[in-house]
């Protein structure tokens, strides 16, 4: 690494691949608050949001010699986290509980209503306290934008089973926020 | 268009999925119909202040350290997969190192859930016909609350066991080749997604004897996908 703050990503990008540590971490501190926000909302917690994005740096380090460039880093990047926290909650998932379907929400509604309306600290609470798979296509649809067959491809499940899962937990969140 | 909006029409709405005639409708009703008009409202604004919503969030300072200590355990250039493959010894070679290890605790819990599944003693949440005799006569005969409690302990045992196995495939993936871990992973996502499917057809219809029994079948592929995979793994461990 031989330059200072204003250096491009691009340019990080190309010193990481050579396994330069200190390049890595300058890239880390320039795209990190990204992946932690979207390891946060997608997890619903701080704990296991910092674990998310260790993986995450850690699988980019390895995986950054097969970074070509075809697509944006930032964007490659994005893409890489949101499906590693999906195999995250793939792994994880029979532990914590058996999944939730749309029909169930409704018993997470109660906790959400709890906080108090109007402000942007009460939308995320509302968000954190959605069932898993429901916040997580809620935050990819209607936080990260991506298209509802995009979700259905990455997390493997029928498009309208994603489409009635987020219209369900819009519902929620509204209901949190009246 | 005189019935009201659903609300899953009002969501599509607000997602620009509907074309230029069927927005025309819904504004049309929505315009003197003040419930609808309410809840259109509500769902877009919902959806605006999500949108809204900060892209980022400050990472905590300490995670980097964390990263930093992983670095110097892992190889650039690595698929996370091939990071942990061990290279087969031959007879010309010594034997590489191990980069995982089973501990007799972890070898014996596994040995202790195959036996389990083998053995046939535990079973899952399956419907009144598809339970095994001695479970649904337990189950039958058991006074009020207690054939829940019974199915409610079979899902436990279920989770539980499902978690153990997918530990054991997750600490022994450096030994599995990797083809035969790509199709142990395709193998259990469609299964879960198909888990997914019925759970939430459950959620509207939850006495289903249908959907019972294809959950049932399903866990039960699944149980069996993770007990071949975890018995591969301790068969190379």
């Amino acid at each position: 690494m031989n330059s200072g703050p204003a250096e491009s990503i691009e340019a990080l990008v190309n010193e990481a691949q050579t396994g330069d540590v200190r390049a890595f971490e300058a890239l880390y501190r320039r795209t990190s608050d990204r992946v932690y926000a979207v390891c946060l909302r997608m997890s619903g917690d701080s704990d296991q949001a910092s674990e998310l994005v260790q993986d995450v740096f850690v699988r980019v380090w390895q995986k950054l010699p097969s970074f070509r460039g075809d697509s944006q880093f930032t964007t490659w990047l994005h893409r890489l986290t949101v499906n590693l926290v999906l195999q995250e909650r793939r792994r994880r998932g029979r532990r914590e509980a058996r999944e939730i379907g749309t029909a169930d929400l409704e018993r997470f509604a109660r906790a959400a209503r709890r906080s108090m309306p109007g402000t942007r600290v009460d939308l995320e609470r509302a968000i954190a306290a959605l069932p898993d798979k429901a916040r997580q296509v809620l935050v990819l649809r209607d936080v990260e934008g991506y298209k509802y067959d995009e979700i259905a491809q990455m997390t493997g499940v029928s498009l309208g089973t994603v489409k009635a899962q987020i219209h369900r937990a819009r519902g929620l969140v509204k209901e949190a926020l009246a | 268009m005189s019935e009201h909006v659903s609300i899953g029409r009002m969501n599509d709405a607000v997602d620009g999925l509907l074309s230029a005639s069927e927005m025309d409708q819904i504004e049309a009703h929505v315009g003197g119909c003040g419930a609808c008009r309410d809840d259109y409202a509500r769902i877009s604004e919902t959806v605006a202040a999500l949108r809204a919503l900060p892209r980022s969030a400050s990472v905590p300072e300490k995670t980097w350290a964390g990263i930093a200590g992983r670095l110097g355990t892992v190889s650039q250039g690595s698929t996370p997969d091939e990071a942990t493959v061990i290279e087969l010894p031959t007879a010309a070679a010594p034997p590489p190192e191990r980069r995982i290890s089973f501990t007799v605790t972890q070898l014996a819990a596994a040995a202790i859930v195959l036996s389990a599944i083998s053995a046939g003693t535990m079973w899952v949440a399956l419907g009144p016909t598809e339970r095994s005799e001695s479970t649904f006569a337990t189950t039958q005969a058991a006074p009020g609350g207690a054939a829940a409690r019974a199915v409610s302990t079979e899902n436990t045992r279920y989770v539980e066991v499902v978690d153990q196995l997918e530990q054991i495939l997750e600490e022994g993936r450096g030994v599995l080749a990797p083809g035969t871990l790509v199709t142990i992973e395709e193998s259990l996502a469609t299964v879960d997604a198909a888990i997914d499917e019925i759970e939430v057809a459950l959620g509207d219809d939850p006495n289903s004897d249908l959907l019972l029994r294809m959950l049932a079948n399903h866990q039960r592929t699944k149980l069996g996908v993770l007990q071949r995979a975890a018995a591969a793994v301790q068969a190379q461990a």
